[in-house]
């Protein structure tokens, strides 16, 4: 009879309640901590699908032919050469917002998935941070179409949109995170949280490595109250009236980047922090209120890192050589760069074999250093700009090459002067052959130095407009500039002049010259040892 | 045969209603338990995105699941209500099993300058669903100035069988009731505020429990009489239907309800004549109770281990402040007796209900005391030092209310005064849970301010 148990109802009532309380306690920590269960996580996984969806209209060549083609269309296979020289590329935030105009740093996600998918297509495969920093060390082979992949300041935007498109194409990418902005309690609507880091390492498409602690960012450099770059100058202390120390810059900037990769190891759970990226690129040589920063920078960040990043400049290779050295250039990608470029730009960075042979009927990579150049039809044709005196152009995956001649047939319109470049290592560094009408010099630039010319008169061989044979050979620490199949001088490289691509000059301060190159070619030469 | 198969339509008609009623009735239930469940998970999402972590901020982390915590153990402890009441009826402890259960009943009405409503209030009285024969009514004047005596004096000649006791000096709430209960010779005594008054057809639902020999006293559900007539008396309305519906029927599954409304409670006589005279003569810090009533009496009753309950049938009418001081001033009131109670109430509390002492009573002192502070903090100080406006707090607290709501509306579909639930407890929230610290301040002040 007695269906209701006062005692039983107690029992019960205080299980329920002190269930409640652990549901509670329970529901609060799962939602605080599990990623799975908050709101970004359903806005991925619809990214997830999209950039699924997208990427399977992309393989097929449209949804609808995915009934008729069994595989992939027009897919290149992975390489089985290996790289001599491997591109990294940059990307900043991943931008979905339509209004967003581009501004030289972001990309809009459909620039960034159609750049993943041409790339995919193009059979370029992303590598880790360790076997980069291998390769760099001549420590791995990795093959030929490899490159790594790298975002910096930890956004959002970058993961959220991002990510989805890497998980498509199964490519694998390092984020250089802010620690000082992400490691907080995750209430920044830009940057990720450390929760948000920790999930991206989850997926294992993610590295994590340094983009300082909070050194990202400008800091007062003067009494005036001019503000710049917190790793790249002296800070200006107000309450001493004086700059700091060289030993208080190197306190400063070493307890930074020492506590952006504890944090990264400490917080995020990750092994080894290995690689640093300049914030802006900036690694000194910007103009600063410390003359010899780049030095005492370099040693503090080889002191903490294996590797650092900067962003390449124009007058750059894009592309990294196994050679030791510690700052890797990086290529930035933004959304004035479409797909196919990009792609044209890593196939054209790789490395080019000796012989090789340019008819100049489409662009082997030909970078511009600075002023203009076009080919067309067969030919080269390099000019001024309005900004510039003088045009300079080098062969993109030459870096790496030692002993050749190249030779080409070259016109100038309107002018009488040009230089055939070798040994082109970047704008400090290389040798040319000018000819200027009635002469020819061989120029060298070395950084830090100053090189005498070597000249040689000639006759008035070269006329506007006509064509002219000419070449130029490196061998050793020898060079050769030639007119016509004929050696007309002679002289000794620099010994820092040891390897380096082939380019062309022209200078013409009045602006009406155009120069016009045909048919290089360029013979490697063995190495010539010493006969007794 | 056409009777039969009248009656049987009729009878399956009424079966498919019923069973139609049954239905729409299971499908309303379980889309308010749906509801409610929703709402939990939504109030745990909110807590897991502002509440700080234990490590960070352990007060504050432990209140905000404490405090959801008790609101929904009351929620919880309600839900057994309705079982544990009738089982007060079914069981072991009964004295009469009779069917009609009538026992001598006798109204007492302590009043002072009612010369407004006292007529009405008695005549309601005499209207009740009981023998006549077995109902007494007693007023007691307690000094009034106004012709409260003459209305009385007239009403006597209405009703024959009307005691009045006329004192021409003011003695006291207390002593007019006890003086009631004294020359009363009735089994079970109605106790009743001057303003206010039963529903006649409920009123055998005041003395029925009473079957029950260790029930001690019966509280009747108040309803504001005036609830109609403006916002603040709407909002007391969802008010007394939360506090009484849901908070007084959880504290009625225990048997222990804590204080049996001045409004209108039944007590048995028997119980209450041995604890007369220490009800009398409470005094706190060296001065006499003067209100509180109520709730003391009811104390004192559970001390001698008596049962006091709740009965949700029995209705009674109130009329409820209609301005916004007058509120504040009743509230007032109530916490400053709330708090004295305190004092005698833990002295027992641990030794005769340990259960409800450590489930109800202990986190009620607590969450009362540390409400104050957590909204002073939530409400003024972050606000103030981070310039944000308290959102997700008053969120939460919104929550909460929504799932009191959705019970709310769980057991009675016809109250329409619902929604202003939120409004009270928005006001609750910014001005009720500070009215405990002016009330200990002021706890010395015996007045009764104005009623």
């Amino acid at each position: 009879m007695h269906e209701f148990n006062l005692k039983m109802t107690k029992i019960m009532a205080l299980v329920v309640v002190v269930s409640v309380i652990f549901i509670m306690i329970g529901g609060i920590q799962l939602l605080k901590n599990n990623y799975y269960l908050r709101w970004p996580y359903f806005v991925l996984q619809w990214n997830y699908l999209k950039a699924e969806a997208s990427y399977i209209n992309y393989k097929y060549d449209g949804i609808m032919n995915m009934a008729l083609h069994k595989s992939p269309v027009n897919f290149n296979p992975a390489d089985t050469k290996n790289a001599k020289l491997i591109p990294v590329l940059i990307y900043h935030g991943v931008i979905t917002d339509s209004n967003w105009k581009p501004d030289g740093t972001n990309i809009f996600l459909q620039d960034f998935q159609a750049q993943m998918f041409a790339l995919k297509k193009d059979g370029w495969q992303t590598i880790s941070m360790e076997d980069y920093i291998d390769f760099v060390r001549g420590e791995k082979q990795l093959p030929e179409k490899s490159f790594l992949l790298t975002f910096d300041d930890g956004r959002k935007d970058s993961f959220y949109n991002g990510d989805p498109v890497l998980r498509a194409v199964g490519y694998k990418a390092t984020m250089f995170v802010i620690t000082g902005a992400s490691m907080d309690d995750g209430q920044s609507p830009f940057h990720l949280s450390q929760q948000e880091l920790r999930q991206m390492i989850a997926t294992g498409r993610w590295e994590m490595d340094s983009h300082t602690q909070n050194g990202h960012g400008s800091m007062p450099i003067d009494p005036s109250g001019k503000w710049n770059h917190f790793l790249t100058n002296k800070m200006w202390l107000a309450g001493k009236g004086r700059l700091e120390t060289n030993d208080e810059y190197a306190k400063r900037v070493a307890g930074d980047l020492a506590g952006a990769k504890s944090d990264i190891e400490k917080k995020l759970g990750v092994k080894s922090v290995p690689a640093f990226a300049y914030p802006y690129g900036d690694f000194g040589q910007n103009p600063s209120n410390f003359p010899a920063v780049q030095t005492a920078l370099t040693k503090i960040v080889s002191s903490i890192y294996s590797v650092s990043f900067i962003q390449a400049s124009n007058n750059d290779y894009v592309s990294n050589a196994a050679d030791g050295s510690f700052m890797s250039k990086r290529i930035e990608v933004d959304s004035s760069i479409d797909a196919a470029h990009l792609v044209r730009m890593l196939d054209n960075s790789r490395y080019k074999n000796l012989d090789y042979a340019d008819n100049f009927s489409k662009d082997n990579g030909w970078l511009e250093g600075w002023g203009s150049r076009r080919i067309d039809n067969g030919e080269m044709l390099i000019g001024t700009t309005n900004t510039d005196d003088s045009a300079s152009t080098f062969l993109s995956g030459t870096s790496l090459w030692q002993n050749y001649l190249m030779s080409a047939e070259a016109a100038v319109r309107n002018g009488d002067s040009f230089a055939l470049t070798s040994r082109y290592s970047n704008e400090d560094s290389y040798a040319t052959c000018d000819f200027t009408g009635d002469a020819v010099d061989l120029e060298q630039k070395v950084p830090g130095r100053n090189i005498p010319d070597i000249t040689a008169r000639l006759g008035n061989e070269i006329v506007p407009g006509a064509t002219v044979n000419v070449a130029m050979q490196v061998n050793g620490n020898s060079a050769s500039c030639y007119l016509g199949g004929v050696p007309v001088l002679s002289g000794t490289l620099d010994s820092s002049l040891t390897q380096g691509g082939v380019g062309f000059k022209m200078w013409d301060p009045a602006h009406k010259e155009t120069l016009s190159v045909k048919n290089l070619k360029v013979s490697g030469i063995l190495p010539s040892f010493p006969v007794k | 045969m056409n009777t039969q198969v009248k009656v049987s339509t009729q009878g399956a008609a009424f079966a498919g209603r019923s069973i139609k009623k049954n239905l729409v009735d299971l499908l309303y239930r379980a889309f308010i338990i749906a509801s409610g469940a929703a709402l939990l998970f939504v109030l745990i999402l909110l807590k897991s995105k502002t509440t700080a972590d234990f490590q960070s901020k352990p007060l504050v982390f432990s209140y905000a699941i404490f405090v959801t915590a008790f609101e929904l153990s009351r929620i919880i402890s309600a839900m057994f209500y309705k079982n544990s009441f009738s089982s007060l009826l079914d069981g072991r402890e009964l004295s009469d099993r009779a069917e009609d259960y009538e026992p001598q009943a006798a109204f007492v009405i302590p009043c002072k300058n009612e010369e407004k409503d006292i007529e009405d209030t008695v005549a309601k009285c005499f209207k009740v669903d009981y023998p006549p024969e077995k109902l007494e009514v007693i007023v007691v004047n307690d000094g009034s100035t106004d012709g409260t005596m003459k209305i009385l004096a007239g009403l006597k000649k209405r009703y024959p069988k009307l005691q009045v006791v006329d004192w021409p000096e003011n003695q006291g709430k207390r002593w007019a009731m006890a003086a009631g209960f004294k020359i009363s010779k009735a089994k079970i005594i109605i106790q009743m505020d001057s303003d206010s008054s039963v529903d006649p057809d409920s009123f055998r639902e005041l003395i029925d429990p009473f079957r029950n020999v260790r029930v001690s006293a019966v509280c009747a559900s108040g309803e504001p009489q005036n609830a109609g007539k403006n916002m603040l008396t709407k909002m007391q309305a969802a008010y007394y239907f939360m506090s009484f519906h849901i908070l007084k029927a959880a504290e009625s599954t225990y048997d222990t309800v804590f204080c049996c409304s001045g409004c209108c409670s039944a007590y048995r006589k028997s119980a209450v004549m041995p604890v007369l005279y220490d009800w009398l003569a409470e005094s706190f810090l060296g001065k006499p109770v003067t209100w509180g009533d109520d709730r003391a009496l009811t104390s004192h009753l559970l001390k001698a281990g008596g049962k006091t309950i709740f009965n949700s049938k029995a209705r009674a009418y109130t009329i409820v402040p209609e301005r916004m001081e007058k509120l504040l001033v009743q509230q007032l009131r109530w916490k400053k007796s709330w708090i004295i109670n305190f004092f005698f109430t833990i002295r027992f509390i641990f030794k005769k209900q340990p259960f409800v002492a450590f489930f109800y009573y202990l986190p009620l002192i607590a969450i009362s005391f540390l409400t104050p502070i957590m909204a002073f903090n939530a409400l003024i100080y972050v606000p103030l030092t981070t310039h944000t406006f308290p959102f997700y707090y008053a969120l939460g607290v919104m929550l909460i209310t929504a799932i009191m709501a959705l019970y709310y509306r769980y057991l009675d579909k016809e109250n329409k005064y619902w929604p202003y639930l939120f409004l009270w407890a928005l006001f609750t929230m910014f001005v009720l849970s500070f009215v405990i610290v002016w009330a200990v301040v002021r706890i010395q002040d015996r007045g009764w301010g104005t009623r």
